[in-house]
This record gives structure tokens, C-alpha cells and sequence, in this order.
């Protein structure tokens, strides 16, 4: 191998990982979790570039080159099994909001001092050779104890892995048991790379499938911005649509789905009379009843804009779907019994069913429920 | 290099290509051109293909050598080219979407000759040996016409930038800059790939660093679609609190807030139906771009029928100022577009300087309040009969 085939590798992944870097960093970073992606990513990062000139520099001799090669094998070693653990630390935290911040201190110490006996076992390889060593002509050379690096990085990734299987495995909510699952895919291929890596000399697919595994974690969380709404985390109108008009053109829409449209009553008053922040309150606490009651269903729920909502779900009949929204009113109602808040909440509502007559006629759809709740409520303000 | 590198090299930026084209297929089928941009991926991920092909075919001995080079070739210098029409394409409609005029479209349509032109001399280099040929032995050598390939390539993407170059001048709106400069950018990475490649003919660069640049260019295609709203175009709201932030650890110092509601908007959408609601809001939004386009404000939509913008100003007065040039050209749109129902705002809006406003909460609140008070105000005055 020569240099040019190390730059041909690690290039690539190198300019990719830097563009979802600098991306991630260029939004404003809101919650922890963004900090510990963004810790992996500039890690990851940068071990490339110190496997990249690992590679270049070895079997090259130059004054200083045995220091340096020495310097990069080391920082390599310590850095590929503390990467590992940081996306052990992000997945754990991504999952159960558990980060090795809130361990008690004894576990703490634990973690630490193993992770410092680690590293003095790499750090006094050079007298050693233990773990690897360097020749006279600047080659690296595998050392008896070659296979704990890869076993100790290892450990922390397939952690990582059985954990977030565990997780999908145990989760009721369908959207976080379908979320936990694919952390298990995205993990698995660092996983992968790293066991291919072992056994194939001339493979170096740990790293870039790393960078791939990146790529993945970070589209996903991208997508996740575009399809949910921030403020109450349901699915936003452009989910919608693009769910109704992808699944009309593909003649996907089964019989008997149902588009429900729901709007929040008075609710300018509440944001007139209490402010704005209530008012995002009173949403949020709309939305969080319809996910208690419609998380575990097949439903699709989301927020229409302002203070509508709309869900789509599949009903035997008509008089199912009324028993529905009957159900949704007393839910409310239980809600308002509740008394928590100075604001009571209530919904008018409306439905339409999707039939093959009006295939080619969403906005039909959309504008017969509407139409539905809107007579509902004129109804209600009358009497 | 062994042949396990020569999969490698290739290989990982195919499976990010893939990886893009799944997304895009998935999350934006129905953006505007995104059509355009898969197949883009779709060809660069097919020329990965074949790049890993020709290495091979061209280190490892072969049966069939001969045959194979001279196919795997063709294909080879076809794709290079079809690429650069493609992205030229892709260029074209992204800066114009389909405000051509049709002499603009007639011309557009005339570019794909010389594509055309150079594929025949391509497809027919076994009889012509004018691009390319494979002697006797199974060795590439370039042909007589070698240039012509790489200059068609070229000025297809040539053109393309300097289309982007020529529109940035005109735009008004940072937004748009911004796209313009994604634009320019994603040409730069295969340059530099394909000169890297040059210089060292091992260095298999140019393909995977286009593929680098199409992700590159995804990043920004994707944040238009987080941070704008689809219906307007402005900035959405998640934008405008991510705004709002980045102004308060600013140096600037004062700045307004103005909160934007359109007046009676639910008896639009109840009378008229949602389709007149939308193009009320497409409406303002427009009178919004225009009026405030070309300085420095930072338009959004709050939400709903409210519209939040940041202003940069010193007193009330050039508010006020701005306020009236809204509501000229609100009232002008809506007698020359012939409404049914007339479109009026109401406005508030809250000054922010440091020593004296505590946080952007009470600055939200503040511009919040105003505007209702002037609603309210509004409301009471068309009671009073006369």
C-alpha cells in the first residue's frame, strides 16, 4: 500500500464528515443531545485524519519521523476506543437521556480510572512494545497485545448496538420503538467495518463506514426537523400532504380511511387574554392528549397550522368514527376536570372519508371535513 | 494498489450516494426539482460504478481486455458528459424554475447539440479513434480530438456558473444569495478532484469528490426546505427564534421587531375558502419582498396569518415609514388582482436596545401586545358609524 492509495481512502470520508461538521455547527446548537453529535462528529473527524497520516507516514524515514509515527500511533489507540464510548454515550442518551454527566460519582470513578489503566497501557508501549511497536525503518508492528485496542472498541460499539435493540424490543410507542430500531441499523455498520477491518488485512472499512454511519445519524436528524412540527412534535402539514398525495398517486390509500380535522375553540381568546407562551401551552397540551390516545394506533396525527389538527386513520364505518370523536370530547373534557390550567380546552371537529370517487380530489377531502367542523362550531356558538 | 482498494475507493461514496438518493426520494418528492437532483445522483452513482470498472479493467489483467476497455471506456467518457448537460440542466431551472420566456426555452432547448454532437464522436471512436483509443496491446491513448470531450464538458459547467454569477447580481433577497452561492461552490470540488487527478494519474479523486460536492449541495437544498415555509417562501418561525438569537448576541444596536397579522384572515378562509386564505398570505408575503427585499430585514411567517420581521432601524419614524410603504403597496395588489374581500393589517411592533430590554420574551410580548391594541383599535373605529 502507498500513499496515494491511503488518500484515495480516507479522503472521501474526511471532506464528508468535515461538510456535516461545519453544517451541524453552523445551526445553532439548542439541546445536549445536538452537543454530544456534535462531539462524535469533530472526533470522528479527526481520528480520520490521524489514520489517514498513520498510513502515509509509515515505512517513510525522515529526521523526526520515528517521534512523530510514535505520536500518531499513540493518539490513534487512545482516541478509537473513546470514540466508540462517546457514541455509546449519545446513544445512551438519545434513548434514555442518561449521559455519563449524570453517573454517581462512584460509577464515575469506575469508568475513569479503567480508561486511564487503557491508556497507560498504550502510552508506555513505546519502552514496552506491547501493543505495537515501531522499526528501524519507521514501520508500525502489531505487539502481543495487539487485539485490545480493537476489543476494547469493540465492546463499547456492540454495547451500543444490543442496547438500542433492547430498547426498540421494550418500547410500546410505535414512532420510538420504529426510532430505536434504526439506531440499531445506523450503529451496526461501524459494527461491521471494524469486524471486516479485523479480518481482512487490506480492508480499511472501519472508518469510512463510520463516516457512512454518520451520514445516516445525521440525515436522520435532519429529515426529523422537516417532517415534525417543533413546538408540539407532531407530524407538520408538508408530512401531510406529502403522506396524502404520495399515497393517491401510488392508489395506496386502502377503503375506509378516515381524515379527521380538529381546531382547539376559543383558542384566540387564550392566546389573547393570557399570551403568547400559554397559548403554545395550550397547544402542546392538545397535542400531548392525541398522542395519549392515538400513540399506540396506526393513526398519522399532525398539526394543520395554528390551532388545527388533523389525524388520519382507518375506520370500519361512519359510526365508528363518530364514536371516536366522542371519545376525543371526553378526553378533553377529563382534561378540563383536571383543573391545572387556567384555560379550559375543547375541539370542534369534522370528518371525510377517502373513497375512490373522489381519487383525484384531496383538497375535496381536506375542505369536506372542513367544512364539517366549521358547521360544528357555528353550532355550538349558537347554542 | 491492490483490488480491495480499488473497491474501496469507489465504493464508500456510492453508498452515499445511495444513501441520498433514498432521502430525496423519500422526504422531498414533492419539492420542485428535486426530480432533477435525483437523477443527477442517480448518474454520478452509476459513473461510480464504472470509474471502479475502468481502474479495474485497466490494472488487473484481463481476459478480453481489449474489448472490455474499449466498452467500459465509452460509457466512461458518455457519462462525463451527460453529467455536465445534467447539472448545466439542473442550473437553469433552479435560477429560472418556469419564468422562461419562450425564445429563453426555444434556446435552452438548442443546448443539448453539442451534447448530442460529442456522444456520435464518442459512440463511434472504435471507427474514428478521435477522443480516445485502445491500441494492440490493450493501453489507453488519448486521441487527436481529446480536448474537444474535456471543453464540451467544461463549458457546460462554465456556463452554468456563470449563469449563477450573472442572476446573484440581481437578487435582492439573502436568502437567494445564499442558494446562488451553493451553486458556485458545488463546482469547485470536482475541479479540484479532477486536477488532483492530473497531477497524480493514481489519485482517483474527481468522481468521489463529485460525489462530495452533490452532498455538499444537498446540505443547502435541504436547509432551504427546514428553514423556509412552504407556502410563502419566507423564513419560518423556527428560523425566526434561531434569528432572533443570533441579533441579541449581536453587535447591532437598536433593532425592531415588528408582528404582522392579517386583519379578519378566519373570514376569509371561512367565506372564501382556504384556497383565497393561501393567497391572501401569498399575497402579503409578496408585498413583504418587495418592499423590504433589498435591505437587510429578515423576513418570516410567524405562524398562521402572522408574519414577524427584524428591522434594522434607529427611531419609530422610519418604522412608521416602512409601515405605510406595506400597506401602498398591500392596497395596490389587492385593486389590481380584483379580491372579493380587501386585505388590512395590523401591525405592532417593539424596539430592542441593550441597556433597557431585559430578554426577547418580553420584546415578543411587547410587539405581541402592540399589535393587538392597534387590532382592537381598528375594530372599535369601524363600529363607530360615519
Amino acid at each position: 500500500m502507498n500513499i496515494v492509495a491511503h488518500l484515495n481512502i480516507h479522503l472521501f470520508p474526511s471532506i464528508l464528515l468535515f461538510i456535516i461538521c461545519i453544517s451541524t455547527h453552523r445551526e445553532r446548537i439548542r439541546t445536549t443531545m445536538d452537543r454530544l453529535f456534535q462531539n462524535v462528529l469533530w472526533c470522528t473527524f479527526f481520528i480520520l485524519l490521524t489514520d489517514m497520516f498513520c498510513w502515509i507516514l509509515d515505512g517513510i524515514v525522515f529526521p523526526g519521523s520515528y517521534v512523530l509515527a510514535w505520536i500518531l500511533n499513540i493518539c490513534y489507540l487512545i482516541m478509537s476506543p473513546l470514540i466508540s464510548a462517546l457514541w455509546l454515550n449519545y446513544i445512551c442518551f438519545y434513548l434514555r437521556q442518561i449521559s455519563f454527566k449524570n453517573l454517581i460519582s462512584r460509577k464515575k470513578a469506575v469508568i475513569i480510572s479503567l480508561a486511564s489503566l487503557y491508556s497507560l497501557l498504550v502510552l508506555i508501549s513505546p519502552l514496552t512494545g506491547w501493543v505495537c511497536s515501531i522499526d528501524d525503518h519507521n514501520r508500525y508492528q502489531r505487539g502481543p497485545l495487539y487485539f485490545i485496542p480493537y476489543i476494547v472498541t469493540y465492546i463499547f460499539l456492540v454495547s451500543a448496538l444490543v442496547l438500542s435493540i433492547y430498547h426498540g424490543h421494550k418500547e410500546v410507542l410505535k414512532s420510538r420503538k420504529r426510532e430505536s430500531y434504526t439506531l440499531a441499523c445506523l450503529i451496526s455498520l461501524p459494527v461491521i467495518g471494524e469486524f471486516l477491518q479485523l479480518m481482512i488485512y487490506d480492508l480499511w472499512l472501519a472508518l469510512p463506514l463510520t463516516a457512512i454511519s454518520a451520514l445516516l445519524f445525521y440525515l436522520n436528524m435532519q429529515n426529523h426537523q422537516i417532517t415534525i412540527d417543533s413546538l408540539t412534535g407532531l407530524n407538520n402539514r408538508g408530512y401531510l400532504d406529502r403522506y396524502l398525495t404520495e399515497r393517491n398517486l401510488q392508489n395506496e390509500i386502502p377503503d375506509g380511511l378516515y381524515l379527521f380535522m380538529l381546531d382547539l375553540d376559543h383558542f384566540k381568546h387564550i392566546n389573547d387574554t393570557y399570551g403568547h407562551p400559554t397559548g403554545d401551552h395550550a397547544l402542546i397540551q392538545a397535542a400531548d392528549i392525541l398522542k395519549e390516545m392515538f400513540g399506540k394506533t396506526n393513526a398519522i396525527l399532525a398539526r394543520y397550522g395554528g390551532d388545527e389538527f388533523s389525524i388520519i386513520k382507518q375506520c370500519r364505518n361512519d359510526r365508528e368514527a363518530l364514536h371516536l370523536i366522542d371519545s376525543l370530547n371526553k378526553a378533553f373534557e377529563a382534561f378540563n376536570q383536571e383543573g391545572t390550567y387556567p384555560y379550559t380546552l375543547s375541539i370542534s371537529s369534522g370528518f371525510s372519508r377517502y373513497d375512490s370517487s373522489c381519487e383525484h380530489h384531496l383538497e375535496k377531502l381536506i375542505e369536506n371535513a372542513d367544512r364539517m367542523m366549521y358547521e360544528q362550531k357555528k353550532a355550538r356558538k349558537k347554542s | 494498489m491492490s483490488l480491495s482498494t480499488y473497491l474501496q475507493i469507489d465504493a464508500i461514496p456510492l453508498l452515499t450516494l445511495i444513501v441520498l438518493y433514498w432521502n430525496l426520494k423519500t422526504k422531498f418528492s414533492g419539492v420542485p426539482n428535486a426530480k432533477r437532483f435525483q437523477k443527477l445522483v442517480l448518474l454520478v452513482s452509476f459513473m461510480l460504478i464504472v470509474d471502479g470498472f475502468n481502474w479495474y479493467f485497466t490494472v488487473v489483467p484481463q481476459e478480453y481486455a481489449n474489448q472490455k476497455l474499449w466498452y467500459i471506456n465509452i460509457l466512461y467518457f458518455l457519462l462525463t458528459e451527460i453529467i455536465s448537460y445534467f447539472w448545466f440542466s439542473y442550473v437553469v431551472h433552479q435560477l429560472y424554475g418556469e419564468n422562461l420566456l419562450p425564445w429563453q426555452k426555444l434556446l435552452l432547448r438548442w443546448c443539448i447539440v453539442p451534447l448530442i454532437a460529442i456522444c456520435l464522436i464518442i459512440i463511434l471512436s472504435p471507427w474514428n479513434r478521435a477522443i480516445f483509443y485502445i491500441d494492440e496491446n490493450s493501453v489507453y491513448h488519448r486521441g487527436s480530438l481529446h480536448l474537444l470531450q474535456v471543453a464540451c464538458g467544461f463549458g457546460y459547467m462554465l456556463t452554468a456558473s456563470f449563469l449563477v454569477w450573472k442572476q446573484k447580481q440581481k437578487e435582492v433577497l439573502p436568502e437567494k444569495k445564499k442558494e446562488c452561492n451553493a451553486l458556485c461552490y458545488t463546482v469547485a470540488l470536482p475541479f479540484i478532484g479532477g486536477a488532483l487527478q492530473i497531477i497524480n494519474y493514481d489519485m482517483i479523486l474527481l468522481w468521489p469528490f463529485t460525489a462530495a460536492a452533490l452532498f455538499l449541495f444537498y446540505v443547502s437544498f435541504q436547509r432551504n426546505q427546514i428553514s423556509l415555509d412552504a407556502l410563502t417562501k419566507l423564513n419560518n418561525r423556527g428560523k425566526l427564534e434561531q434569528y432572533l438569537l443570533h441579533q441579541r448576541d449581536s453587535k447591532k444596536d437598536p433593532w425592531y421587531l415588528l408582528f404582522i397579522d392579517i386583519d379578519k384572515f378566519k373570514r376569509i378562509n371561512d367565506k372564501y375558502g382556504h384556497m383565497s386564505g393561501d393567497n391572501a398570505l401569498r399575497i402579503v408575503a409578496n408585498a413583504l419582498k418587495i418592499t423590504l427585499g433589498n435591505t437587510k430585514a429578515f423576513l418570516s411567517r410567524y405562524g398562521g396569518d402572522e408574519f414577524a420581521i427584524v428591522l434594522d432601524a434607529d427611531t419609530d419614524s422610519e418604522v412608521e415609514e416602512v409601515i405605510k410603504l406595506l400597506n401602498k403597496k398591500i392596497l395596490r395588489e389587492c385593486t389590481e388582482q380584483n379580491l372579493p374581500y380587501s386585505i388590512s393589517l395590523s401591525i405592532g411592533y417593539a424596539k430592542y436596545d441593550k441597556t433597557n430590554m431585559s430578554s426577547l420574551e418580553d420584546l415578543t410580548n411587547l410587539a405581541d401586545q402592540r399589535m393587538y391594541q392597534r387590532k382592537k383599535a381598528a375594530k372599535d373605529a369601524s363600529k363607530i358609524p360615519g
